[in-house]
């Protein structure tokens, strides 16, 4: 019971940091249908970038410039290096969002060093529930989860920016033709998306050991998190991350630890060959 | 009759090349290179040809080169080695390509992925078989009685096999399967309206391709006579598609100056230490920018500016003004 119950939380903290990743993929593959495969680093770069800030200021602004900074880069990548591609074979363009990955990498290891860091909790202590502890940090990674993809959600589906993002990506060209700036959209995806990433990093940095070489883990974590919800909307990612990071945990916890990658990737395999459009088939 | 002149002095300087280097440095570079460039040919014929995108490769070469390490310590014969790594490829391409091949666009580039990747987690899972994620050391192989332990009998080894791959590639797409194989990239539905059985060819290639790259295992298992799993992670994959990028969309020399640039770049941004990764990130962006059609396209674009210079000058009449045809088909487009 304990086991099952640790697994439980730790599937459920573990799953929506997937989550949060998986729903910058979707994003951009929503509006440019592009598998963005640098999302990982700015998960990197958030994180370390938080840790390194917050050592001298308040810890809530650091999180803020470690946000808008994330996203700058990542309109900044899509400007300066998707676009020139974005007509090139599709194959151009996947390694095009690698060599990102790998710069970005790069940049990563000269600006923060080869070091693992981890962050201070933003509010120490844990709860008792029977035999388990939660941490709050854990509590915390949950709500702010949340709360991201329902102001996304909202933003999405409710503002008149959010219909134009949603009429790039059902059709890009009666979207141009009724005024909407569809590649300025796209770089806006990419900027989301960056923001996103480094918002995940920030939220676990006191959870884990973060160091440069994170990034492309998270890539395809996120990246099987955004199929398992089909890469059609933000929430199915969410979904997608929360199922994988449930199967992760107990699959570790309760079958073996040994074979946890190997079962997650069999998994991902089994999913795309019976279920490529998710696991919610007609959500999109 | 030209052809056969240049392979023949191709073949002279691979031969004559050990008498003259005598650093084991460089001939272990040009051993790497061969390999590489012999995997880089199975995918070209995959993706430049077929038009099938897969990021799996490096699956196959960690295949081939695990089952060669592990027959190897139990004593096999080459040979006998050899026979082995085709057949497990050939099962395993079987089963995996199967349902795999019947994906599209990213999710084929997707699932090929964790296909790589889930061979390197089965290496690091198997560890009572495979040595874990500590590795496993290869038993130096004997042909007949020569016991394989000098860099120039990898050198000879590997490039007997990228002439020979390279002699059947060449070949194979001046075939009918060539043929199909292009017609499939250019319109898969009208290929098979044609009565093409699409998805057979399909097949045989991810079959074909599965097989050089895991006999390039084969081969960097016996050269390196260590192997472990962070060797063909996600980066060997790439590397593979990076190099087919390099050399040229759809052209079978491509892979092979495609290998020997890239080997060049990635050992001369070995001294860099920590810059390495960022430095080879650019000039991977920098390639993707300048280079979208590979080496070979480039020269064949200069070459064609040219050549039209110079009809431009004495046959200025007879050039046509942009034809309504194509603009109608561009200004279509978004």
């Amino acid at each position: 019971m304990e086991v099952f119950l640790q697994s439980l939380i730790s599937g459920i903290s573990l799953g929506s940091i997937y989550g949060l990743i998986g729903m910058g993929f979707t994003l951009v593959f929503f509006v440019s249908h592009i598998i963005n495969l640098s999302q990982g680093q700015y998960f990197v770069f958030g994180a370390l970038l938080y840790i390194v800030l917050s050592t001298f200021m308040p810890s809530i602004l650091a999180a803020v410039l470690a946000v808008i900074l994330s996203g700058i880069l990542g309109l900044v990548m899509e400007r300066l290096f998707i676009r020139p591609v974005s007509k090139l074979p599709m194959i151009n363009q996947i390694v095009m969002t690698l060599a990102i990955l790998i710069t970005l990498e790069g940049v990563t290891l000269l600006v923060f060093g080869k070091k693992s860091m981890t962050a201070e909790p933003f509010w120490n202590g844990s709860i008792k529930l029977g035999n388990i502890n939660i941490l709050y940090q854990v509590i915390i990674v949950l709500a702010v989860v949340i709360i991201i993809s329902l102001i996304l959600n909202y933003f999405l589906m409710k503002t008149s920016f959010g219909r134009a993002f949603r009429a790039c990506a059902y059709h890009p060209l009666s979207a141009r033709l009724s005024g909407i700036q569809v590649r300025r959209m796209q770089m806006f995806a990419y900027g989301i998306s960056g923001s996103l990433g480094a918002i995940s990093g920030i939220i676990v940095s006191p959870l884990l050991l973060t160091n440069y070489t994170l990034g492309p883990i998270m890539v395809i974590n996120g990246l099987i998190a955004a199929i398992l919800g089909g890469l059609g909307a933000p929430m199915g990612a969410l979904i997608g991350g929360l199922v994988l990071g449930l199967f992760e945990s107990f699959a570790s916890g309760l079958i073996s630890s040994a074979y946890k990658d190997v079962m997650v990737l069999s998994f991902l395999l089994i999913l795309l060959i019976f279920r490529p459009k998710g696991i919610f088939r007609g959500y999109n | 009759m030209k052809k056969g002149a240049i392979l023949t002095a191709i073949i002279l300087v691979v031969i004559g090349l050990p008498f003259l280097i005598e650093s084991s440095y460089w001939l272990g570079l040009l051993t790497m290179i061969a390999i590489y460039a012999f995997a880089t040919i199975g995918l070209e014929l995959l993706m430049g040809y077929g038009g099938q995108i897969s990021l799996g490769n490096g699956g196959f070469i960690a295949l081939g080169a695990y089952v060669t390490a592990i027959l190897s310590n139990h004593g096999w014969n080459f040979f006998l080695i050899l026979l082995m790594v085709i057949l497990i490829t050939m099962v395993v391409a079987v089963i995996v390509g199967f349902p795999i091949l019947r994906l599209e666009g990213y999710y084929l580039a997707i699932a090929t992925l964790g296909f790589a990747l889930l061979i390197q987690a089965l290496a690091i899972a198997m560890f009572s078989l495979t040595g874990g994620s500590s590795g496993i050391s290869v038993m130096p192989l004997q042909i007949f009685s020569h016991v394989m332990i000098d860099v120039r009998d990898f050198y000879y080894l590997s490039w007997v096999f990228l002439i020979v791959g390279f002699i059947f590639a060449y070949n194979l797409i001046k075939t009918r399967v060539g043929r199909v194989l292009i017609s499939i990239q250019s319109n898969e539905d009208a290929a098979s309206a044609l009565g093409i059985d699409t998805g057979k060819v399909k097949m045989k290639i991810f079959v074909l391709s599965a097989m050089y790259a895991s006999l390039a295992g084969f081969l960097m298992a016996n050269y390196l006579q260590f192997i472990s799993p962070e060797m063909f992670g996600f980066t060997l994959s790439i590397e593979l598609v990076v190099m087919s990028l390099l050399g040229g969309h759809g052209i079978v020399y491509g892979p092979i100056l495609g290998a020997f640039v890239w080997a060049g770049i990635m050992e001369s941004v070995h001294v860099l230490q920590d810059y390495r990764i960022l430095i080879s990130g650019l000039i991977l962006i920098a390639i993707l920018l300048f280079l979208p059609n590979g080496l070979f396209g480039l020269a064949r674009t200069i070459i064609k500016k040219m050549k039209r210079s110079n009809t431009i000058n004495s046959e200025k009449t007879y050039r046509v003004e942009k034809s309504p045809i194509t603009e109608k088909s561009k200004s279509s487009e978004i």
